[in-house]
């Protein structure tokens, strides 16, 4: 049942588990404990649609790369799956094997951890059962560059595919307008004994639950718990810690443009770093994509540089050949972009302000920032990727000069992919979530959703934190099981 | 094959530098020599300039 919390607080006394935030993690987690027979509360901030005054509470302060953090995430029913583009790509058995550079330890999970969800996450994406993920063309010599390989969903708005669902499972409670304002820990027993929720008019109220999941997004899972004094005073997280830390995007780089050899098909090619790529170089993972621009000039300063370039063995001077690749200026037949991986840096993070939003949770201010050695992978991807090209002949690249020149600042766009803040590790030295992503240092408080990436590879992550949700689903219920026939 | 005509004396001295000072860079990226008049051990060599990659045999002083 879907009740509006403005309107109605009908809750009961306690759950089996109260999720915050009805995105595509919180509404699969969700659906699956409470089809397992559990009590589950899913509580949403916004409301069915979108509303300016519950994505006025997204709003924050950055101080980094900009990261349009205001207007990529959604905060409705459905949360950011509302204007989600659908591609996917799953993990692979590296994201999980090899540790990222810069010192953190990488995933304390195998890959196999999470494959057997692959055909459920699927399904919940509406991919047709048991499809390859394919390739638009072949993959470039040399062994660095494969084909990419992905899918796309319709994609799947969670709130529309799962509305039926969602009034209709037994033994779960969807309020929407109610949000949670606070996160009340009990150090003594090692539990979080209640959330206070709030309505719009600031209206609160506690609710116990056995087990709480937050579900919100990598930047609000972070500040829910940043900003709970109790868990604060407990030591489970500090100001400057792992907790909204290791903030992670996908790289849109703007790498160049290109020439394509006359004759060549003109469809867009996707590429993706081999795993002998990331070996070789020590760098990260990443795709690119080569199109075409839609009015592509065959005439005038292309149709000279295409020339040119296709005729460069020709019997001319030296110093005449580079005076004039060094003046020309064109657009190319096509540009291309990318989606590079980030490592985990802690510099890169969330951080809470003394600011409150309308409900009284403090704001937080995003500092997105890369290293060196994020530079070092755009730099690797670029200028192998120009070579490679080629040296298949399929034509010339152009790299912009902020892609093989580090001291040049980055010019980059953000892919609304957030993951990292509350990072998987095997220890509290070194993440916020456990393998079985329970928040270190407690008993019963649990995050699903990207955040919990301890890399975040070049595959959208849409689909992955699916797998994870669903695993995350098949822990409680075992969990909450083993519980009750103890006690039985 | 349209043979391209130039000439390098129109081109200016100015000119002229700016192309290797962007050689150079090219070096930078991939340990080509500036000079680019040979080729590196283990497989064919790169320039950069003005952005373009753009294999080194074709910037030696004789083609081959």
């Amino acid at each position: 049942m879907i009740k509006d919390y403005q309107q109605q607080k009908a809750l009961r006394d306690s759950y089996d588990v109260c999720i915050i935030g009805a995105g595509p993690a919180g509404i699969i987690l969700g659906l699956r404990l409470a089809a397992a027979g559990w009590s589950v509360l899913l509580a949403e901030g916004g409301g069915r649609e979108y509303s300016a005054n519950s994505q006025a509470l997204y709003a924050c302060a950055s101080t980094g790369l900009e990261l349009y953090a205001g207007e990529a995430r959604l905060r409705y029913l459905g949360g950011t799956s509302n204007h989600w583009a659908g591609r996917c790509r799953p993990f692979s058995p590296s994201d999980f094997a090899v540790p990222p550079i810069g010192g953190l330890p990488g995933w304390p999970i195998p890959y196999s951890e999470i494959a057997g969800y692959l055909p459920a996450a699927m399904e919940i994406v509406d991919l047709p059962p048991g499809a390859d993920f394919h390739a638009l063309n072949a993959g470039l010599d040399g062994g660095d560059f494969e084909p990419d390989r992905f899918l796309l969903s319709p994609p799947t708005r969670f709130a529309q595919k799962y509305a039926t669902a969602l009034e209709q499972t037994p033994g779960l409670d969807v309020f929407i307008n109610c949000n949670c304002v606070n996160l009340e820990f009990d150090q003594s027993s090692g539990h979080l004994a209640a959330v206070v929720l709030s309505d719009y008019a600031c209206n609160r109220q506690r609710l116990a639950a056995r087990n709480f999941v937050l579900a919100t997004g990598a930047i609000e899972n972070a500040r829910q718990l940043l900003n709970s004094e109790s868990l604060l005073a407990a030591g489970i997280v500090s100001k400057g810690g792992l907790v909204g830390g290791c903030f992670m995007e996908h790289l849109n780089i703007d790498l160049g443009t290109f020439i394509l050899r006359s004759g060549l098909a003109p469809e867009p090619r996707e590429y993706y770093t081999s795993d002998a790529f990331v070996d070789e170089y020590k760098a990260g993972k990443g795709n690119v994509r080569a199109a075409l621009l839609a009015d592509v000039q065959t005439y005038g300063r292309t149709a000279e540089v295409k020339h040119f370039l296709e005729n460069l063995a020709c019997d001319m001077g030296v110093a005449s050949k580079i005076a004039f690749v060094a003046r020309f200026s064109c657009p190319g037949d096509g540009v291309i972009s990318t989606m590079i991986e980030q490592f985990p840096n802690l510099h890169s993070r969330i951080s809470l302000l003394d600011e409150k939003d309308a409900l009284g949770v403090a704001k937080v201010n995003v500092n997105w920032a890369l290293s060196a050695d994020d530079r070092h992978t755009v730099k690797c991807i670029g200028s192998e990727l120009a070579k490679q090209w080629a040296d298949m002949n399929l034509g010339f690249i152009k790299l912009n000069d902020f892609v093989y020149d580090t001291s040049i600042p980055l010019r980059l766009s953000p892919h609304a992919h957030h993951m990292g803040t509350t990072r998987m590790a095997s220890s509290a030295q070194f993440g916020v979530v456990d393998t079985n992503c329970r928040v270190f240092g407690t008993e019963n408080l649990y995050v699903a959703g990207s955040s919990i990436f301890a890399t975040g590879g070049a595959s959208n992550p849409t689909m992955p934190l699916l797998q994870f949700a669903l695993r995350l689903a098949d822990h409680l219920d075992a969990r909450m099981n083993a519980a009750r026939e103890a006690v039985a | 094959m349209g043979k391209l005509t130039f000439c390098t004396a129109q081109l200016g001295r100015r000119g002229f530098l700016q192309s290797c000072v962007l050689l150079g860079v090219g070096g930078v990226v991939f340990a080509a020599t500036p000079a680019v008049a040979r080729q590196p051990a283990g497989g064919p060599g790169f320039v950069v300039i003005n952005g373009w990659v753009l294999p080194s045999r074709y910037f030696r002083d004789k083609q081959p």
